[in-house]
């Protein structure tokens, strides 16, 4: 019984009898001071162990201030034509996968939501998203590397199945979300269920599913710079090739290149979720 | 639940059904546009056997019953038009229908209609910009779009102030007998009630207590309709 429980009740804590009802109140006044405790403990046990210690530290600061140094000025010349070309290729890898997964993601929202299906069919779609869902892009990637080859067709069934996982699932939430009254008014008129489907459930949805599938072009695009580590084609393999060179003012081009490319994607997906708002 | 309901609309009537929350009243009209199915029992429709059917059957059966709801059901994100023609869907093949390609026709009767509702001006809007009255006419503007055989409505004022709710019952009762169409109406109302119908029918937990012409709606059924007569005084 908490304190304003109490209150309210007008009843007091009632006197301890016995071992056991001591041993109760004390973790009733104590249980979250011990739990803090008992964390801040294993916080510093947990850094011990990792060997981080503050001279670790210090001395890690000297040195990436010299990384840093190292990094200036940004040379994009050098290898100028493979970095234009794997930029290309991350942006293309986004852009077809994000399509492909919206594409499949739009049969699949609508399969899996259980206001619309018989458990049946949603509980294999369902499953079928949570797969895709299950593994990091870089896991899925490396997967895919070794089933069709180093290059970007890897990076692009990856982010495809990637996206399928998120924007499925966001899909069918945001199905379920619907107001069945206006579904019901539209079966109500006799439409079939392919005119239910378009006129009452679609114009309920269509803008919450531009949203999602801005969002995960924005997520796909951030992954497709990263891809190329595992070989999955796109910038990711220039970035890590300059850095195990120690080419760093290389790694700097690509890097400010990388931001450049992101701020650009937010200001264009605020500007179109805003349109269909 | 319904039990032993048993009842015949008659041609250009207006029928009002009054009882309490929970009577039944909303199951019947579901089941008659077979929104649900009863577990037994017939109804009748121009001689088809409703809860019978099933597929292009029931819905060519749904397409000749309009609805109009308590909450006006309207589909928010459409255009008032778009709403109207909702009540064509139901004669159109399904990629016709899923590519808006409506007749010609449609769209004059949805115009025609729209204007006499005292709507046209609304048609390109969304329906979510209207009001409460506006949204009800726009309902009542889909199910007659249906060119409907019969027209049920639930509660179609519940969700409306007096005033509205007496308009809105009025444009309804006039499209309706102007078009000869029955119509089956569920209200609490019983005011409302006394003012447009023909004839009332009350349910209480699932059965019908009364039946008869308005002028035969005593303080007495009432109370048997609701239960005590004290809300009356």
């Amino acid at each position: 019984m908490d304190a304003l429980t109490r209150r309210f009740l007008k009843t007091q804590e009632p006197v301890p009898t016995g071992g056991m009802e001591k041993v109760r109140r004390f973790f009733r006044f104590y249980g979250v001071q011990i739990l803090l405790f008992l964390f801040a403990a294993y916080l510093l046990f947990a850094l011990s162990r990792l060997g981080i210690s503050p001279k670790r530290i210090s001395e890690g600061f000297t040195q990436g201030k010299v990384f840093l140094n190292r990094l200036f000025p940004p040379d994009f010349i050098t290898r100028w034509d493979d970095i234009r070309h794997d930029m290309l290729e991350s942006l293309e890898i986004a852009i077809v996968a994000s399509i492909i997964g919206i594409f499949l993601s739009l049969p699949l929202g609508l399969l899996g939501a259980r206001n619309l299906m018989p458990s049946v069919v949603t509980w294999p779609v369902r499953f079928f998203i949570s797969l895709a869902r299950a593994f990091n892009p870089i896991i899925i990637g490396i997967i895919f590397v070794k089933a069709v080859g180093f290059g970007p067709l890897a990076g692009l069934l990856t982010l495809s199945v990637a996206s399928v996982g998120f924007i499925g699932k966001l899909f069918i939430e945001a199905v379920e979300e619907i107001s069945m009254k206006q579904v019901e008014a539209v079966r109500a008129s006799g439409a079939s269920f392919l005119s239910v489907i378009r006129f009452g459930v679609l114009p309920q949805v269509s803008a919450r599913f531009i949203g999602f599938g801005m969002y995960q072009f924005d997520s796909n695009l951030r992954n497709s710079t990263t891809l190329g580590i595992v070989g999955a084609g796109g910038i990711g393999g220039t970035l890590f090739a300059a850095y195990q060179r120690f080419d760093y003012r290389i790694v700097c081009a690509i890097v400010l290149l990388i931001i450049g490319l992101i701020i650009l994607d937010e200001y264009v997906s605020e500007r179109v979720r805003r349109v269909f708002q | 639940m319904l039990r032993d309901v048993s009842l015949d609309v008659k041609p250009d009537e207006i029928l009002i059904i009054i009882g309490p929350s929970g009577a039944g009243k909303s199951t019947l009209m579901r089941c008659i546009n077979h929104l649900i199915t009863p577990s037994s029992g017939h109804i009748y429709f121009k001689g088809l056997d409703i809860p019978s059917l099933h597929g292009d059957q029931m819905r060519a059966c749904r397409r000749r019953i309009g609805m109009v709801f308590q909450e006006f059901n309207l589909v928010e994100r459409l255009t008032v038009l778009e709403n109207l023609l909702i009540g064509r869907l139901g004669y159109m093949k399904p990629l016709e229908a899923f590519f808006q390609r409506y007749a010609s026709e449609d769209i004059d009767a949805a115009e025609a209609l729209l204007t006499r509702l005292g709507l046209r001006e609304f048609a390109l809007k969304r329906a979510d910009n209207l009001s409460g009255g506006q949204r009800q006419r726009v309902g009542i503007g889909r199910a007659l779009m249906q060119n409907p055989e019969l027209l049920l409505a639930d509660e179609p004022t519940s969700s409306l102030d007096p005033k509205t709710s007496v308009e809105v019952m009025e444009t309804m009762a006039e499209l309706a007998r102007e078009r000869h169409i029955p119509v089956l109406v569920n209200m609490h109302d019983v005011n409302l009630a006394r003012r447009f119908a023909d004839r009332i029918v009350g349910m209480r937990e699932g059965r019908i207590v009364f039946d008869g012409k308005k002028e035969e709606l005593t303080n007495d059924t009432l109370a048997k309709i609701y239960g005590g007569d004290s809300w009356m005084h």
